[in-house]
C-alpha cells in the first residue's frame, strides 16, 4: 500500500492541520541532502519523485508512536530528519513521510549534580553547551557543527573535537526512549527504570545502546525513532561565555581563560616523504600522554582540518595552502586546569617532559601554523566542531577512509588507505580534486586517553558526478583494501547497498544486519534502502542466518 | 531570468542548517539560539535559507513550476524581512551569496509578474505618484522643519557641506517627527553647515529593490541620483538604515561600481555623530538615567556594509574569477551606536542575547510588514521578549521601521518596555 489521502489525514489527525503538510514546494525542502558523494549521486539520480509525500511534525513520543503505527498500518516509509546535516535522510522511494521534530526541542533536565541532560531531538549541541557552561560543564563538540541534533549524532556514534577525554557518541549515552519501527516504545540504560534518574547507560535497567550503532555497520536511521535522550556533560574548565572579537567570518576567540592552554606540536621530518616517520611520533605521544592520564584535547591534524578549518573564506582556505601556512601535520594538546591552575602548570609540566622525550617541538608563537590555527580555529574546535568548512575547498568533500582501532594500527592504517589514494591518482581517478588536500596525511583522534582511536583521511571532489563516481571509486578501493587487511573500519560509507558488496568480507554481517532490521521492521517502512538494501531477507535466508530459529 | 545568475550558489547548499542558528560561539541559551524569523514563523525547512536554496533548484531543474504552485512561492519568498542572519552564518562556513538567492528569487517573481505583492504595489505606487511611501503630498514633506531655519537644498543657490536626508517615515509618520527635529538641533549645536531637500526629497527606493521590483527601483535610484548631482551633494547624513544601505550599497550595485565610487559618502547619524562626539563638537550636559538595551537595525548591521562590485564567474573549486569578495556582515555598523550610548552620562546600557551581525530582526524589512502583519509582529515580540530577558526598560534603535514594529509588539504582548530613538537620547543629555 503507498500513502494516500487517507494515511494523510490519519496524520493530520495526529499532530493536527497546522503542522503538516503535502506542498510540494514545503515538500521540496526535505528531497536531498546533497552533501558528499552520494548526496551528488542521489540528485542526479532521483529527482522530483524524491519529494517526500509529506512532511510532520510531531511533538511528542506519544504523536512519534502514533506516526508509526499508521505508517505500519498503510505501510508507507518514514524518515526522521533533524539538521539533515546528513547523507542518510532522504527518501529513497515514492510515498516516504519525513518527520521533523522541531516541535520537541526542549531540554527536559539538565542535572547539574549528576552532570546530565534530558533532551529532545531538536536540541542543537549549542543550545545544550551554552546551557551547560553557566554550571562549568560542557558536551562533546562534534564535528558535524553544533548546529546539529545533539541526539541524532549522538545516536549515530559521532566523533568530537575532545574525544581525547569524551570517547564518542555512545560513551556519551545514559539512557534513550526508542519508537521501534513498529510504534513500540523501549528505553534504555536507567531510563527505562521509572524514578531511578537518567544517569547512567549500564543500568539499572537494560544497556541498549548496542542497538543505536550509527555509522558502526548501524542501522543508519532505519531501526525507529530516537525521541530522547540523556548525555553525559563534563566538566570544563573555560568561562562561562566564549570570549570573542570581531564580527562575522572574522570573529576569532584567541582565549579561553586562565585555565585553558593550547600547543601545537610538530616533530623534525620532512612532509610528505616521511610522513610515517611523523605519524609513528604522534602515536608514541599520544600513548605516553595517555600512560599520564593529562589533556582535555589530543588529536592529529593533517593539512586538510588544518586548512579548511581555519579559514576564513574559500579564496583565504586556497591562498594559505598555496603559500604552504601549513607545511606539515601538527599534533594539537588542550590542557585544562579543571581543578586549579596548579594542575593545569602540572600537566604543562608533564607534557613539555613528553613532548623532550619523544623527540617533538612546541610550534612558537609567531609561526604562522600557529597564529591561523590557534588564533582561528582552536577554540572552534571546543565549541563549533566545524566539519562544515570541510566542504569548502571543493564545495564538497568525502571521508575517504575511517577506522576504528588503537593508535598504532590506525597510523598504519592511514599509511595504507593514502596509498590506495595514491595509486587511484596515479592512474588518472581524483586528479580533478583539490590537491594536495586528497592525497596525503589523516585525522588522527584518540579516543578516551588513548584507549582506541578512530581516524579519517579525505577526498575533494566537486559536486560534479563524474568526480563524485570517481570519490566512490577510492571509497570502494580503500574499503575493500581494508577488509582485505582485516582492518576494522568504521565503515560508514558502506551503509545502504554498500553493504551486500562488503558484507560477505566481514563475516556476512551484512545479512545480520538485514536480519535485525526484519525482526523489528517487518515492514520494512523505517528508512528502507539506507540501514540495508531495500531487499529483505527471504524466509529461507532468515531461517539459515538464524540456524533454523527466529519467527 | 533572475534565477539562473544565483544556481551555483543555490545547488551547492550543503544542507549543513547553519543558516537556521545564531553565530554558534555566541548562543548564550537554549532561548535565544535561532535566528531566522521566517522558519522560526513557518516552521517547515522550505522558509529557512536551506530550504529556499530547494526551491530554487527546484525551479531552475523544473521539479517545480511558477505557474502551479505561485500563491505559496509567494508566500515562501515574502514572509521574510530578508534580514541576511541566513547569509551571514553560511558564510562563516560557505562561500555561497544566500542573500543573492532571496533576492534573485524575488526578483524573478516581478520578472514573471507574480510579484510584488499587492500591498508592495502600494508602495511603489505612493513612491511614483507622491515620492513617498505613505501616500502624503509632497508639501508636508518638510513640515517637521517648519521654523527651524534649516537650508532647503533643493532650492537655487543653496549649498552646505551636508545633505541631510530624512526619509518617508521619520518625515511623516506621526510621533517620529521629533527624531529629524532633534538630529538637525544636534547638527545645528555641533556647527555642522547641512541642508535638507524639502518637499523635493524623493523616497530612496529601497523598498523596490527589496521586493524585486528593480524596474521601479532604477527609476526611483536614477531621479535621486540626477537630484545628488544637480546639487553636488558630498556628503549624505541619514537617520533611516534603510536609506542608508540604499544610498551606499544598493546605488552602487545598480551602477555597477564599488561603494567607494560613489560621487558622494553616506553616513548614518551614528556614525554622524560618534565623529562629532569624538571631535568634541558635541557635549553632553545632563545624565539620562535610564536602563536600556540596544536593537542593531539589520540595515545598519550586517546589511549596511559598503558594495564591492564583482562581475566575474566561478571557476575550478567554486573559486571566483575575478576574486570577490563577498560582503559577510564583518564591517557593518555596530560600534557607532554603542559608543554613543557609552558616552552619554546616566545611560545603563545592557546588551541581548543577539546582537551585532547575529540579532535578531524585528521582522519588519523587505517588505514583511506591510504584506504579512502577523509574521512581522510574532518576529518583534520575539524580540521584546529577549529585550526583557536583560531587565532593561527601554530598547533603544536607529531605525523607523524597527521602531514602529517593536512598538506593536509591545502592544501586542501587553509588555512594559518602551521604545526610543537613540537621537532622542542625544538629545535629551544635550539640553
Amino acid at each position: 500500500m503507498a500513502f494516500t489521502d487517507f494515511s494523510y489525514s490519519a496524520l493530520q489527525d495526529i499532530v493536527g492541520d497546522e503542522n503538516i503538510t503535502n506542498d510540494p514546494v514545503l515538500c521540496q525542502a526535505y528531497s536531498r541532502v546533497q552533501w558528499l558523494p552520494h548526496g551528488v549521486m542521489q540528485r542526479e539520480r532521483c529527482g522530483l519523485n524524491m519529494r517526500p509525500a509529506c512532511v510532520v511534525m510531531p511533538g511528542s513520543t506519544e504523536e512519534v508512536q502514533s506516526i508509526v503505527k499508521v505508517a505500519n498500518r498503510y505501510k508507507f516509509p518514514f524518515i526522521p530528519r533533524g539538521s539533515g546535516f546528513t547523507f542518510h535522510a532522504f527518501p529513497t522511494q515514492g510515498g516516504t513521510v519525513i518527520l521533523d521534530p522541531k516541535r520537541m526541542n526542549r531540554i527536559i533536565e539538565l542535572n547539574e549534580k549528576d552532570m546530565y541532560a534530558v533532551i529532545e531531538p531538536y536540541v542543537a549541541f549549542a543550545q545544550i553547551f551554552a546551557e551547560a557552561q553557566r554550571y562549568g560543564l560542557y558536551v562533546p563538540t562534534p564535528l558535524a557543527g553544533s548546529q546539529v541534533s545533539c541526539l541524532a549524532n549522538f545516536a549515530w556514534h559521532g566523533a568530537y573535537g575532545n574525544s581525547w577525554i569524551t570517547g564518542i557518541g555512545a560513551q556519551n549515552l545514559l539512557g534513550f526512549e526508542l519508537v521501534l519501527p513498529d510504534g513500540e516504545v523501549v528505553r534504555s540504560g536507567s531510563m527505562a527504570c521509572p524514578d531511578a534518574g537518567n544517569f547512567w547507560n549500564d543500568g539499572p535497567g537494560p544497556d541498549l545502546r548496542g542497538f543505536l550503532r550509527g555509522g558502526m555497520f548501524g542501522h543508519a536511521g532505519g531501526m525507529g525513532i530516537v525521541t530522547k535522550i540523556s548525555c553525559k556533560l563534563w566538566q570544563f574548565a573555560g568561562p562561562e561565555v566564549f570570549p570573542t572579537e570581531g564580527n562575522a567570518n572574522m570573529k576569532f576567540s584567541s582565549s579561553l581563560g586562565d585555565l585553558w592552554r593550547w600547543y601545537m606540536i610538530k616533530f623534525p621530518f620532512k612532509y610528505p616523504e616521511e610522513e610515517e616517520q611523523e605519524l609513528k611520533k604522534s602515536a608514541e605521544l599520544f600513548y605516553e600522554m595517555g600512560k599520564a592520564e593529562i589533556g582535555e584535547v589530543a588529536t592529529h591534524l593533517a593539512q586538510q582540518f588544518l586548512l579548511t578549518y581555519s579559514s576564513v573564506t574559500k579564496q583565504d582556505l586556497h591562498d594559505n595552502m598555496n603559500n604552504n601556512v601549513f607545511p606539515q601535520s601538527y599534533c594539537v594538546v588542550a590542557l585544562a586546569g579543571k581543578t586549579s591552575l596548579e594542575q593545569l602548570e602540572y600537566e604543562e609540566k608533564v607534557l613539555k617532559a613528553i613532548v623532550k622525550k619523544v623527540g617533538g617541538v612546541f610550534v612558537e608563537e609567531d609561526e604562522p601554523a600557529y597564529k591561523v590555527w590557534i588564533k582561528r580555529a582552536a577554540n572552534e574546535w571546543i565549541r563549533f566542531g566545524n566539519a562544515q568548512r570541510l566542504a569548502r575547498p571543493s564545495d564538497n568533500f568525502s571521508i575517504g577512509s575511517s577506522n576504528v582501532d588503537s593508535i598504532d594500527k590506525i597510523v598504519y592504517e592511514i599509511l595504507a588507505s593514502n596509498k590506495v589514494e595514491k595509486d587511484a591518482l596515479e592512474e588518472g581517478i581524483g586528479k580533478d580534486f583539490v590537491q594536495p588536500l586528497s592525497i596525503h596525511g589523516g585525522w588522527i583522534s584518540p579516543q578516551e586517553y588513548g584507549y582506541w582511536c578512530l581516524h579519517t583521511t579525505d577526498v575533494f571532489p566537486e559536486q560534479d558526478p563524474e568526480q563524485c563516481n570517481q570519490a566512490i571509486e577510492i571509497i570502494g578501493r580503500v574499503g575493500k583494501s581494508q577488509f582485505q587487511r582485516k582492518s576494522a573500519a568504521e565503515a560508514i560509507h558502506m551503509l545502504g547497498p554498500a553493504y551486500d558488496m562488503f558484507g560477505p568480507m566481514l563475516g556476512d554481517v551484512h545479512l545480520y544486519v538485514k536480519a535485525l532490521k526484519r525482526e523489528f521492521d517487518p515492514n520494512n517502512i523505517s528508512n528502507p534502502g539506507f540501514a540495508t538494501t531495500p531487499d529483505v531477507l527471504s524466509d529461507e535466508e532468515y531461517r539459515k542466518l538464524m540456524g533454523g530459529g527466529g519467527h | 531570468m533572475a534565477l539562473e545568475k544565483i544556481e551555483y550558489d543555490a545547488s551547492h547548499c550543503q544542507r549543513c542548517s547553519t543558516c537556521k542558528w545564531s553565530h554558534l560561539w555566541e548562543i548564550k541559551s537554549h532561548r535565544f539560539a535561532r535566528n531566522c524569523p521566517s522558519l522560526v514563523y513557518g516552521k517547515f525547512d522550505a522558509y529557512a535559507a536551506q530550504g529556499k536554496n530547494d526551491i530554487t533548484t527546484g525551479l531552475l531543474k523544473g521539479e517545480l513550476t511558477w505557474e502551479e504552485n505561485k500563491d505559496i512561492l509567494l508566500e515562501v519568498i515574502y514572509r521574510c524581512p530578508v534580514c541576511a542572519a541566513c547569509d551571514i552564518s553560511c558564510k562563516r562556513v560557505m562561500d555561497l551569496d544566500i542573500i543573492g538567492v532571496l533576492d534573485a528569487l524575488r526578483e524573478e517573481a516581478c520578472e514573471r509578474g507574480y510579484g510584488p505583492l499587492p500591498a508592495h504595489k502600494e508602495f511603489i505606487q505612493s513612491i511614483m505618484n507622491y515620492d513617498n511611501v505613505w501616500k502624503q503630498p509632497r508639501t508636508r514633506r518638510a513640515n517637521w522643519a517648519r521654523k527651524m531655519g534649516i537650508k532647503d537644498l533643493s532650492k537655487a543657490g543653496a549649498r552646505a557641506d551636508v545633505l541631510y536626508y530624512v526619509g518617508c517615515t521619520y518625515a511623516y509618520k506621526p510621533g517620529m517627527d521629533t527624531v529629524p527635529q532633534n538630529t538637525a538641533a544636534i547638527l545645528k549645536e555641533a556647527g555642522v553647515d547641512f541642508g535638507i531637500l524639502g518637499a523635493k526629497e524623493v523616497c530612496c527606493g529601497g523598498i523596490a529593490d527589496n521586493i524585486g521590483d528593480k524596474k521601479s527601483f532604477e527609476k526611483i535610484a536614477e531621479k535621486n541620483l540626477k537630484m545628488f548631482e544637480e546639487i553636488g551633494v558630498k556628503t549624505i547624513v541619514t537617520n533611516c538604515p534603510g536609506c542608508f544601505m540604499t544610498f551606499s550599497e544598493k546605488y552602487a550595485k545598480m551602477q555597477k561600481i564599488d561603494t567607494t565610487a560613489l560621487p558622494y559618502k553616506v553616513k548614518h547619524t551614528t556614525q554622524f555623530l560618534e565623529e562629532l562626539i569624538q571631535d568634541n563638537k558635541i557635549k553632553f550636559k545632563k545624565p539620562v538615567n535610564m536602563h536600556i538595551t540596544w536593537h542593531d537595525p539589520c540595515h545598519l548591521g550586517r546589511r549596511g556594509e559598503p558594495y564591492k562590485h564583482w562581475e566575474g564567474k566561478r571557476v575550478k573549486f567554486g573559486l571566483t574569477e575575478p576574486p570577490r569578495e563577498m560582503n559577510r556582515g564583518v564591517n557593518g555598523v555596530y560600534e557607532a551606536p554603542r559608543n554613543i550610548l557609552k558616552a552619554i552620562p546616566g545611560i545603563k546600557l545592557v546588551e541581548m542575547e543577539r546582537i551585532k551581525d547575529y540579532a535578531w530582526c524585528c521582522g519588519s524589512g523587505g517588505g514583511a510588514k506591510s504584506a504579512y502583519p502577523d509574521f512581522a509582529l510574532a518576529t518583534a515580540k520575539e524580540r521584546i521578549e529577549e529585550a526583557e530577558a536583560t531587565g532593561a526598560g527601554t530598547i533603544i534603535t536607529a531605525c523607523p521601521w524597527c521602531e514602529a514594529n517593536l512598538t506593536d509588539g509591545i502592544d501586542a504582548s501587553g509588555s512594559k518596555m518602551k521604545v526610543g530613538d537613540i537621537l532622542d537620547l542625544v538629545r535629551q543629555a544635550m539640553e
